[in-house]
C-alpha cells in the first residue's frame, strides 16, 4: 500500500509540473521580448523542470521535457517549434544532470548553466535552419537574458523544493 | 548561493557581455551599408541602402511574404503574413552584424558594412 501511495504521489506531482510548463508556456508566449531577440521568452517554465530534477530521477525529467515539447508544439500548431523547444530542453537537461553531483554548486548555478545549454541548443538549431553561423551574433543578448531569468528560476526552485519534498516524504 | 554558482554565472555572463558590447556599444556611423536577403540559408539579393527609402516584397515558400523597408540608416519589416508578427514586432535594425529573421518563412537579413573611420566596428 505505501509504495502505491508512493507511485500515485509521484505521478500526480509530475502531472502538475507537466501542466504547470505547459500553461505557463503559452502564456509566455504573449509577453515574448520580441525587441530583443525574435521570440525570446522568460523561460518561466523551466522553473518545472530544475524542480522535477531535484525531486525525481533524471528519466522521469526526461519524460517532463519530451511530453511538455510535443504537448507545447501541438498546442502552438508549430513543428518548428518541437525542434527548437527540443534541442533547447535536452542540452540543458544533460548539462543540468551532470552539474548536479558537483558539490559546492547549488541549485541557482545548476539553473543557470542549464538556461545557457538552452540558448546554445536552440541556437544550433537555428543554424541549420537558417543554413548561417551568423546566427550567432545573437547569442550574447540570449545568453545575458538567460543567466537573469536562469538566477530567478534558481532562487524560486530554492523556495519551492522543500515544500515539494515535505509533500513527497508525507504519509498517509 | 554557492561560490562556484558565481564562476558559472561569470562564465556565462562575461563572454555574453563582451559580445553585447562589441556588438551593439559602439556608435559609430557606418558607411556603405547593405542588406544581405537569405531565403533558407541561400543568399538571394544584396541591397544597398544608400539609395534611400525603399519597401520589396520577399516571398518565400508557395503564399510566404514579408515586406522589408529600407532607408539609409536601417531597415525594418513593415508586414509579413504570418501569425506571429514577431520580424515586425522586432523594430528597426541600424547595425552591422544585426540580423532580421522571420522564423517561420526562414527569412533572414543581414546587415553588413563598414565603420567611418576605417576600421572594422566587428570582427568576425
Amino acid at each position: 500500500m505505501h509504495t502505491n501511495h508512493e507511485k500515485v504521489k509521484r505521478l500526480s506531482l509530475l502531472g502538475i509540473l507537466l501542466a504547470f510548463t505547459i500553461v505557463i508556456g503559452l502564456a509566455e508566449r504573449m509577453i515574448m521580448l520580441d525587441g530583443i531577440a525574435p521570440g525570446m521568452r522568460l523561460g518561466l517554465a523551466n522553473l518545472a523542470i530544475v524542480i522535477s530534477l531535484y525531486t525525481f530521477p533524471p528519466r522521469d525529467t526526461l519524460l517532463l521535457i519530451v511530453l511538455k515539447c510535443l504537448t507545447t508544439a501541438l498546442l502552438a500548431g508549430s513543428m518548428i517549434a518541437l525542434f527548437y523547444s527540443l534541442a533547447g530542453s535536452l542540452a540543458s537537461l544533460l548539462v543540468m544532470v551532470l552539474l548536479i553531483k558537483v558539490k559546492n554548486l547549488s541549485i541557482i548555478g545548476v539553473s543557470v548553466a542549464g538556461a545557457a545549454f538552452h540558448n546554445l541548443g536552440q541556437i544550433l538549431v537555428a543554424r541549420f535552419i537558417f543554413g548561417t553561423w551568423g546566427i550567432l551574433l545573437y547569442l550574447p543578448l540570449l545568453l545575458i537574458a538567460g543567466t537573469i531569468s536562469g538566477i530567478i528560476i534558481g532562487l524560486l526552485a530554492k523556495a519551492v523544493r522543500p515544500r515539494i519534498s515535505a509533500f513527497i516524504k508525507a504519509t498517509y | 548561493m554557492k561560490k562556484a554558482d558565481l564562476y558559472i554565472i561569470l562564465t556565462v555572463l562575461l563572454p555574453a557581455l563582451i559580445g553585447a558590447a562589441l556588438l551593439y556599444g559602439t556608435n559609430t556611423k557606418y558607411q556603405s551599408m547593405t542588406a544581405e536577403i537569405y531565403l533558407a540559408g541561400e543568399l538571394s539579393d544584396i541591397i544597398p541602402l544608400a539609395q534611400g527609402v525603399d519597401e520589396i516584397t520577399i516571398h518565400s515558400g508557395e503564399k510566404g511574404y514579408n515586406i522589408l523597408r529600407i532607408e539609409a540608416d536601417g531597415i525594418y519589416f513593415t508586414e509579413a503574413n504570418c501569425q506571429s508578427q514577431i520580424c515586425v514586432k522586432s523594430g528597426k535594425f541600424y547595425h552591422p552584424g544585426q540580423m532580421l529573421i522571420c522564423l517561420p518563412h526562414r527569412v533572414l537579413v543581414r546587415l553588413n558594412g563598414q565603420a567611418e573611420r576605417g576600421i572594422d566596428a566587428i570582427a568576425y
